[in-house]
């Protein structure tokens, strides 16, 4: 099964050995809240900010939690607003079935022109 | 469906050394003595790898009055949300959820054994194996689970050790006390001692009437009356 959001939550938080309300108090949210998110319960769609204060609580990767939360990072979303034609190129991406670091690759190597 | 929890007598030693046993296995783990305030949640979740849930339980259970209930096969305890915020209620709960982890999965487990009809169907909805109502706590099964959570998180030698650091050999004698508890009325000299050893002995995480009533089970603190009539040596 892929792993979840909540998953993904109460595995970091073990592996830091914090407990739930520790956890909670350092994101400034209620013991309940980081509960339901773990249960992947929790209604509210999640924020950006509140999945950045995540990443930094539970020394994650921010991009990873908001794929797992269903989200697109606010700055991804502004580079795709300015080229309107990016997102009929990342789903060819996904067809060809290429890997970010397969694109990378591809792009100059940086210092060079 | 929710069946009710049968389970035999257990004598106040017995549950003793239950506790006992938790907090040396618990010791062992984490490579110290465990000291108040005695850290339940790292207990449940990091040592007994038990998954700990705080949540509004009306939404799970069809009763109004749960704080905390036990879903055994699926390795789970909720606490009630409205506890949030309420430290001492929302750890003696967890605890007397670990009483009843510690001292009746076991004898659930052996029934799954000999009663194979016990297993739940692989596409049935979770149940909890035990649900604590308030309208239920005299339940012999409930009543264990407290003394269990009691004494998990006020051990009997940190409590006695401060005692005797606070009141060093002469302990407070409260007239009416009991008659006040037997009426379920808590005591206002009680509560004030019970603050007392709480802040003297870092006893954070449990609350002034969980304090008080382990005072009174352990004899450390006195009726006048009782006092009054107890037998002296000659």
């Amino acid at each position: 099964m892929p792993e979840t959001l909540g998953d993904r939550i109460r595995k970091r938080r073990a592996a830091l050995g914090l407990t739930l309300r520790e956890a909670a108090k350092r994101m400034n949210k209620s013991a309940t809240i980081l509960s339901r998110l773990e249960g992947n319960r929790e209604r509210t769609p999640l924020k950006e900010e509140t999945i950045r204060k995540l990443a930094e609580v539970l020394e994650d990767d921010f991009d990873t939690l908001m794929l797992l939360a269903g989200k697109v990072p606010q700055d991804v979303v502004t580079v795709m607003k300015d080229d309107p034609k990016l997102p009929e190129f990342l789903r060819r991406i996904g067809r060809e079935n290429l890997s970010a670091d397969q694109l990378t690759g591809m792009l100059p190597k940086k210092g060079k022109t | 469906m929710l069946t009710k929890l049968q389970v035999p007598f257990l004598k106040s030693a017995q549950i003793e050394s239950s506790v006992i046993d938790l907090l040396r296995r618990y010791s062992k783990w984490k490579g110290s003595v465990p000291r108040p305030p005695i850290d339940i949640e790292d207990i449940t979740e990091h040592h007994l790898g038990v998954v700990f849930e705080i949540d509004d339980l009306t939404q799970w259970l069809p009763f109004s009055d749960v704080l905390g209930a036990a879903w055994f096969e699926d390795n789970v305890i909720r606490v009630d949300s409205s506890l949030e915020g309420k430290e001492g209620r929302l750890f003696f709960t967890l605890a007397h959820e670990i009483g009843h982890w510690w001292l009746h999965r076991p004898i659930v487990e052996m029934e799954k054994v000999t009663l194979p009809l016990f297993s739940r169907d692989k596409n049935a909805k979770p149940t909890p194996t035990v649900v604590c109502r308030t309208s239920q706590n005299k339940e012999r099964a409930e009543v264990q689970a407290d003394l269990f959570a009691a004494r998990l998180l006020m051990p009997e030698s940190d409590v006695r050790a401060t005692v005797k650091k606070v009141c060093g050999a002469n302990l407070p004698v409260i007239e009416g006390m009991r008659k006040r508890l037997d009426a379920r009325q808590f005591d206002g000299q009680l509560r004030d001692y019970a603050a007392e050893i709480m802040r003297e002995g870092n006893f954070t995480n449990v609350s002034k009437e969980a304090m008080g009533y382990r005072l009174v089970d352990l004899k450390l603190v006195l009726d006048k009356a009782e006092h009054e009539h107890q037998p002296r040596l000659v």
